[in-house]
């Protein structure tokens, strides 16, 4: 059974190289896990959890390619509204996006834009655009996806933008940050996007963006509370909006999660709920609960909200909306995204169209 | 004798190699990106902008949450920046027209520190005008500043590497009269996350011991005084708010830095100027320039600035303002901004001896 010096040699090279690949495989796991997004950060995949057109809202998109080339992008808006059944319809409206370097692309929904090929502002031509309008009604989120030239998703991390909900008539308007997933350089470019996880069967190369957070910290205006500046006649809602970060945009099949709130007032008491979603919702903290979130009942002016997915679902992107009113009707509204737990990243699948 | 040569040196080579990847490994961990942020809980929080004018329904709401499961508690630091006239030292003004005939509208600077604590999971609120005296939070009216609060261990009051600091803000406008008029915004404290065990002194070292300020920030934003897209009547305005990432309180000396602002329009073209920042600077973005963000001189509905700090880091928020040119009632929002690179130097906040 001896071993002559090269095998010895060889047998070492083996060892020490199985010992390096496993310390750096698992501490790339580690950060895959750990990471979970920002707002703040050029990223791969936005998500814009709320969009909304009606007689009382229109939106206004920004995304900006901070980079210093040209980029791409594969949008979709995913329609969150009810069918008359009561189901959410999740059907998906796409188009692809151009960004030459440093460019803000700006769209109000409701009347998309246009920019045709050949076109000239001051002897420079203005780059392709066409993003479709939406009609008055929709209800949903917008997520886009940085692919290369040929619309294949790559890791280019170089999108970051911003929402404005706006009243076209009070001049209301609530502006928040889109949540981003950086990419990873193990992107195969195929049209199925592995966010956080481990290698499985539909992601042969585990992770391929960073994962979105499963555990979210809301802090509130307890519901119906009076504005504190305002006082008598005056109220708070916060209006929630959970889009799950798994999504099946080839197939349109709506994906389900379970929220669970735990509620703590200002003396620490705890309250909790616990809400389905599917495809999509937006919805009053109140409506969720009319016990976990008043003010009646929580005793207190102020709240923090623990909002967890379910242990086995995915993550979830949220924002919630603050609307305050005078005599009942909505006068001003700010939008945030909540505090994230870095703790907690969870494993979701995208699935895009094909290219065709 | 030439083969265990040989073997020697091969275990060498690949342990040598092995050492590399390692070392490679901790590298990368730690130069991953570990700035400030505004989506996480940390154990020092920045409000940049905190905003009390009494006599005009101006008032900004203050939320900070203990995300932690310790008591803990919480050292925090008014900077209060209002301009006051050099001709009437009582009288807080924005310019130097809201004096009388004479006086020039001159920045002041003064910092109030107050002491609180939290309990796991506790939400503490409160009005900035009227403070919540039952917890020793002060009152300050009139007041364009902000605050800066950093977890302390609960019975002595030296800093902790705890990141368990949540903060909120609402920015709250109201008028009664002629009809009701509100017009709020609200954004996420940004948050210094402990990076290590820290050292437990008074000198907060953002970069090493605490996420470092970002290398530049950037945000994209409409040009100066375009009409709104959804509702052309309106204007839209953006006020940038930025403070120094350093400060020393101890000495009473607020951050200063130069900041330099790049501009770029939709095409690329880019146009830059400097401005030096003491304390706060909250600035319409026609007087941080008179032309260079208008859509005259960009030519573009939109832009995208990027602000650095040259002798330190710089923290920034947007608000963006629709409103009716001589119409009383405006929409507001506030926005965060991307944060790009790590600096090469650190900021420092120095906190006065624990008394």
């Amino acid at each position: 059974m001896g071993y002559s010096t090269t095998e010895r040699a060889g047998r070492w090279c083996s060892r020490a190289l199985a010992v390096a690949l496993a310390v750096s495989c698992i501490t790339g796991r580690v950060r895959d896990a750990a990471a979970q997004g920002s707002t703040q950060q050029s990223a791969s995949i936005l998500f814009f959890p709320t969009v909304q057109v009606d007689e009382t809202h229109d939106t206004v998109i920004q995304i900006t390619n901070a980079s210093n080339s040209a980029r791409n992008a594969r949008c979709v808006y995913l329609d969150g509204s009810l069918t008359a059944a009561g189901a959410p319809r999740c059907a998906q409206t796409n188009f692809d996006l151009q960004l030459v370097a440093r460019q803000t692309a700006l769209w109000v929904v409701s009347a998309g834009q246009r920019a045709t090929s050949g076109a000239v502002v001051d002897d420079i031509p203005q780059p392709l655009r066409l993003v479709p309008p939406l009609a008055a009604g929709f209800a949903g989120a917008l997520v886009c996806v940085e692919v290369d030239a040929a619309g294949f998703p790559i890791a280019g991390n170089a999108m970051i933008g911003t929402a404005t909900l706006q009243h076209p008539a009070n001049g209301n308007v609530a502006q928040y940050d889109a949540f981003g997933l950086r990419g990873f350089d193990t992107n195969d470019g195929n049209e199925v996007l592995c966010l956080g996880g481990t290698v499985t069967a539909a992601c042969p190369n585990g992770a391929e963006y960073e994962g979105c957070p499963g555990r979210w910290v809301l802090n509130f205006i307890a519901e119906g509370a009076e504005d504190p500046l305002a006082g008598a006649g005056s109220s708070v809602q916060t209006e929630l909006t959970v889009l799950p970060c798994a999504q099946d945009f080839r197939l349109s099949n709506p994906t389900s999660v379970t929220v669970n709130f735990s509620v703590y007032n200002e003396f620490e008491s705890q309250l909790s709920a616990s809400t389905d979603v599917s495809c999509w919702v937006t919805s009053p903290l109140i409506a969720i609960s009319d016990l976990a979130f008043s003010a009646a009942d929580l005793g207190t002016l102020h709240a923090r909200a623990v909002v967890t997915a379910g242990l086995l679902d995915g993550g979830v992107a949220l924002v919630a909306r603050e609307i305050h009113s005078v005599s009942g009707a909505p006068a001003s509204s700010g939008a945030t995204v909540p505090h994230l737990d870095p703790a907690d990243a969870r494993a979701d699948v995208i699935t895009l169209p094909p290219v065709r | 004798m030439r083969g265990l040569r040989v073997e020697r040196m091969a275990r060498r080579g690949v342990w040598a190699t092995v050492l590399v990847v390692l070392l490679a490994q901790v590298i990368a961990s730690r130069v991953a990106p570990a700035q400030d942020v505004a989506d996480q809980a940390a154990a020092l929080v920045v409000y940049p902008y905190v905003v009390v004018d009494g006599t005009n329904g101006v008032d900004t709401l203050l939320q900070l949450s203990n995300a932690g499961e310790a008591d803990v508690g919480v050292r925090c630091f008014y900077e209060n920046a209002t301009h006051y006239c050099s001709n009437n030292p009582a009288t807080a003004c924005t310019d130097d027209t809201t004096c009388s005939p004479g006086g020039v509208c001159e920045a002041q600077w003064t910092a109030h520190e107050f002491v609180i604590g939290l309990m796991p999971g506790q939400p503490q609120a409160w009005r900035a005008s009227e403070g919540k005296i039952a917890v020793g939070i002060p009152a300050v009216d009139p007041m364009v500043g902000l605050l800066r609060c950093t977890v302390v261990d609960i019975d002595t009051f030296l800093p902790i590497a705890a990141n368990v600091l949540e903060g909120t803000a609402l920015l709250d406008e109201f008028r009664p009269e002629p009809s009701p008029e509100f017009d709020t915004a609200r954004y996420n404290a940004l948050g210094f996350r402990a990076l290590g065990p820290g050292d437990g002194d008074g000198a907060l070292t953002l970069g090493s011991e605490y996420a470092g300020c970002a290398n530049v920030v950037s945000y994209a934003h409409f040009t100066a005084g375009v009409a709104d897209p959804v509702a052309p009547q309106r204007q839209v305005n953006t006020r940038v708010v930025v403070v120094p990432c350093s400060v020393d309180y101890a000495a009473g000396l607020p951050g200063s830095v130069m900041v330099h602002y790049s501009v770029w329009n939709e095409f690329g073209q880019r146009v830059g100027s400097s401005r030096r920042v003491t304390g706060q600077d909250a600035a319409g973005l026609s007087d941080v320039h008179a032309t260079l963000f208008s859509a005259a001189t960009l030519g573009t509905l939109t832009a995208k600035t990027t602000v650095a700090g040259i002798e330190g880091g710089v923290l920034v928020l947007g608000i963006e303002t629709h409103a009716e040119p001589d119409v009383i009632g405006a929409g507001s929002a506030a926005f965060g901004v991307e944060h790009r690179g790590s600096r090469a130097t650190n900021d420092l906040v120095v906190l006065p001896p624990n008394l």
